[in-house]
């Protein structure tokens, strides 16, 4: 407790009227010298640029041997080296406006950083520079994480392997891991002569479906296929904003907040100001993006094993053993206050579809058999005769009961998610669905036959 | 309501435009009624716990100055303390004692008979506490004068930004400025707005982004690696530094935005030389409560050597059991007391001794090891755990890739900071920033604000001094 450091050398909140100058009479002698080395500076950054700045943005190796003379003075890497040697002039001009002209009291500084940005948020929105972000943030994250998966919704790049020439539809699969692991996206190419497409996300919920329903349209499917379980629907206790943030706008967090009730409005206000500050401002939208890139993998070395032994996007999710998703499913389907907000979601997003002439087809979602001990079987059969009351409804395609194939427990690799004889056998039966659906004839009749 | 959430944002602008446009009297009314409102966020029913330790300090401060006669003053200091460390032995440590007690009832072969009580523990009754103790002992010193109005005083002990978790004001500072209506100038504001930006950036970049790192070793079942103890315990030393640093920058900052000013609690605790010195930099408001209300009545270092070495560990043993009732509190004090008596013994850190470059920052490099042995001791879930933990950093050195990522992060996040401390800390100016010129300021501001937009965490993770 007694003092061997008087008080005097501690660090203080100082105030004096001299410090700010003497700080600029510090910073013209930096200047000036950094100004001097500036040549220096410019000359040794057009190497480095031309070498080092892809590899340690996209995590690439060098690739020595394509290093010309030529390569090395691109029109590029002399525009980089020339900014980052001006960085000194800068900021000794600066120094010398401030010298010519006392700022006052406004704080220049910080309504500049604001300024700055209010412009870097502008600059991510612009497509160019978000494909130059998502290409920087998609090396960086793990492979089986939500925050890469929406990388590729954001640029639009689903695994769309099954160009046919003259296709009879395009469909797109939506929905969670699951329906990512179950479908065999060749399988179904063979079986149908559809065009397929994967647009789905870990972790995707009713909640999450009218959010993202403008970019399914702009993909123009004919079909909507989609996989929805109890799981799905008897899960949050609060607005997932984790999930919902990067689709953010305006007029979807109205609308989810406007289904709320008044109760759990007051309880998600927190959630409204995230989502609503999401919805404005891009920065704060793509923080899941920025904080992987930023925090994650700077070099590759740094990748987890689990992401370096999977193939680019051959895993939409971690995977979880039967007793963990047991434990899982245990705390997590009951009966919460957002099963109402799910299913007005889903019922949004088939009114969209309807709304433009897009055909939709649900199935009952399956899980691992042994995982039925962990929760009562009544929310299975509530989802169930909801779903159906919601196809005769809306007019869509629902595929459950007798109809349904009945996946066992050695077609999962997990507790939720197919393996390739569960994917093999789920896809043939999904195409043969669509096949008959396609051919206009009812799918009761054919389960009656 | 935490510092780092929209509904205390929403709160704080209407109180600071509110408060504006009263006058003195209905200004320190609202500002009480506002800072209740803010404690009863958390639990309405502990209010009436303040409410009883304001009443029972305010009558004692005025039965103290109203007479000369000693034994009475002495009874309503008595009277005092013991309300007020009555209150605070009951919640904070009554299970504690029942727990030893039935240890040790167990270890002597008898059936272990208290039963544990079901007590919550009041948020900031810690800091409350001592701050109503301090005022009520600087009137019996004579060195403060009591306030008149009941609702100045009520306001000085509940004034909302420093009531949870300090900084634990002294009388002698904050409650006169209950008496006078006290407007933020537009100095003031900038500076204020400054502080919060500055403390929501130690809470929610770093703090709370290091507390992922240290939750994942010091909360897992599984065994570690003396290589991610090592990086997590640093990385708690950033977290705890961030966290309370932080929320003690937001106290300031909300408090200078109406007008007030509260004490610096930090003074870059980690550039300390030697164990003296970390504790006048570090939570300067409980270290200098206890040496002035503790070890100085103690006898401080006048009784002779031993006496003094008595003094200090049985000071930082308090101080250790102030943070909170388990074990790894007392041995974290007692470690620090530890190293206090063997700086005496050694001369360890003692300025003017070897003043080269190389020597400064052996001592510092070595301090903040000498810390983090002690932070290693405060994380802890338990002393079996400590004892775990010490084995593998002794013996179980491994490196990966997942390590590789935690170190990353780690250099990252508080790399930056610290290079801004050491101009701090060179400069001996802890407004540094705000005397760089508008490129440099401009770019911190720029890289303070993106971080918190894009890297903050704003999980709703508490403070941690919370739970103090």
């Amino acid at each position: 407790m007694s003092s061997s450091t008087s008080s005097f050398d501690l660090p203080l909140e100082r105030v004096e009227q001299g410090l700010r100058d003497a700080q600029r009479a510090r910073e013209l002698v930096w200047t000036l010298w950094l100004c001097r080395l500036s040549p220096l500076i410019f000359l040794a950054c057009i190497p480095l640029v031309s070498l080092f700045l892809v590899p340690l943005l996209f995590l690439k190796p060098v690739d020595w041997t394509s290093v010309s003379f030529g390569t090395m003075f691109s029109l590029k890497s002399l525009v980089v080296a020339a900014a980052i040697a001006s960085l000194p002039w800068i900021w000794r001009f600066s120094l010398s406006m401030e010298g010519l002209h006392r700022i006052g009291s406004w704080p220049f500084a910080f309504i500049l950083a604001l300024v700055g940005i209010g412009l870097m948020n502008v600059a991510i929105t612009h497509p160019r520079a978000r494909w130059f972000f998502v290409e920087w943030a998609k090396v960086r994250t793990a492979n089986p994480s939500f925050a890469r998966n929406t990388l590729f919704w954001e640029r639009r790049d689903f695994p769309s392997e099954t160009l046919t020439k003259f296709p009879r539809q395009r469909v797109a699969l939506v929905g969670s891991s699951q329906m990512y692991q179950s479908t065999d996206l060749d399988l179904l190419a063979e079986l149908t002569p559809d065009e397929f497409e994967k647009n789905c996300l870990a972790g995707f919920g009713p909640m999450q479906y009218p959010w993202l329903v403008d970019r399914i349209l702009e993909r123009k499917p004919n079909l909507v296929v989609c996989w929805l379980s109890e799981f799905d629907f008897y899960r949050e206790t609060a607005v997932p904003t984790g999930r919902l943030r990067w689709a953010a706008t305006n007029e979807q967090t109205y609308e989810l907040f406007g289904e709320l009730s008044p109760r759990q409005r007051w309880e998600n206000r927190g959630e409204f100001v995230d989502l609503t500050l999401a919805s404005n401002l891009t920065l704060w939208r793509q923080r899941e993006h920025v904080r992987q890139s930023l925090l994650n993998y700077w070099w590759n070395l740094s990748r987890p094993a689990n992401a370096a032994r999977d193939s680019e996007v051959e895993v939409l999710a971690q995977s979880v053993g039967l007793q963990g998703a047991i434990k899982n499913l245990s705390e997590n389907v009951r009966r919460t206050p957002f099963v109402e907000i799910n299913f007005a979601s889903f019922r949004h997003f088939a009114q969209e579809l309807s709304d433009n002439d897009i055909k939709l087809l649900v199935f009952e979602g399956q899980l691992h058999p042994g995982t039925q001990v962990a929760y009562d079987l009544a929310f299975h059969q509530a989802v169930d005769e909801r779903l159906r009351l919601m196809s005769d409804e809306l007019n869509f395609q629902y595929v459950s009961g007798d109809a349904l194939l009945r996946l066992q427990a050695d077609d999962f690799a997990d507790g939720y998610h197919t393996n390739d004889a569960g994917q093999a056998k789920w896809s043939r039966f999904v195409a043969e669905v669509i096949n008959q659906l396609s051919g206009e004839q009812s799918l009761s009749a054919t389960a009656a036959n | 309501m935490s510092f780092t959430t929209s509904d205390f944002l929403i709160f704080f602008l209407l109180v600071c435009c509110l408060q504006r446009l009263l006058p003195h009297r209905p200004r320190n009314v609202f500002l009480l009624a506002c800072s209740y409102f803010f404690y009863g966020c958390w639990d309405w029913r502990f209010l009436s716990l303040i409410v009883f330790s304001t009443v029972v300090d305010y009558v004692a401060s005025h039965r103290i100055a109203a007479t000369e006669e000693a034994p009475t003053r002495r009874k309503w200091l008595i009277i005092s303390c013991v309300v007020n460390l009555g209150l605070l032995a009951f919640f904070k440590y009554a299970n504690f004692g029942v727990t030893a007690a039935n240890q040790l009832l167990a270890q002597m072969g008898i059936d272990p008979a208290f039963a544990r009580l079901n007590i919550l523990l009041p948020v900031g009754i810690s800091f409350y506490t001592f701050q109503t103790m301090s005022y009520t002992i600087d009137v019996y010193r004579r060195s403060l004068k009591p306030l008149d109005s009941f609702i100045d005083f009520a306001l000085y002990v509940a004034f909302f930004p420093q009531l949870v978790a300090g900084p634990i004001e002294r009388g002698t500072a904050l409650a006169p400025q209950m008496t006078r209506k006290t407007l933020a100038t537009w100095a003031g504001i900038r500076f204020g707005v400054w502080l919060c930006l500055k403390g929501v950036f130690k809470k929610a970049v770093i703090a709370d982004n290091m507390a992922v790192l240290v939750d994942g070793v010091f909360n897992s079942d599984d065994p570690q690696s003396g290589t991610a103890i090592l990086l997590a315990t640093y990385a708690f030393a950033f977290q705890i530094y961030g966290d309370f640093s932080g929320y003690s920058d937001i106290a300031r900052g909300t408090a200078k935005l109406m007008g007030y000013d509260l004490m610096v609690n930090f003074r870059l605790p980690y550039f300390a030389q030697s164990p003296s010195e970390f504790w006048q930099r570090w939570h300067i408001s409980l270290s200098s409560w206890l040496r002035d209300y503790l070890y100085i009545p103690l006898g401080g270092n006048r009784g002779g050597t031993l006496l003094t070495y008595r003094n200090l560990v049985l000071t930082m043993l308090l101080g250790g059991l102030w943070h909170g009732a388990a074990w790894t509190f007392l041995i974290w004090g007692a470690w620090h007391g530890v190293i206090l008596v063997l700086q005496r013994l050694t001369g360890f850190g003692e300025a003017g001794k070897d003043d080269s470059s190389l020597a400064i920052w052996t001592r510092r490099i070595v301090m903040f090891h000498l810390v983090c042995v002690g932070w290693l001791l405060f994380r802890a879930n338990s002393m079996s755990q400590v004892v775990l933990f010490t084995q593998s950093l002794l013996t179980n050195w491994t490196w990966n890739i997942e390590l590789a990522q935690m170190a990353w992060q780690l250099v990252f996040l508080c790399g930056p900071f610290l290079v801004i401390q050491y101009a701090q800390e060179t400069s001996k100016d802890l407004n540094y920033v705000l005397h760089l010129s508008l490129v440099p300021r401009t770019v911190v501001y720029a890289t303070v604000l993106f971080l918190i937009l894009t890297v903050g965490n704003f999980g709703g993770r508490e403070f941690i001094y919370f739970q103090f």
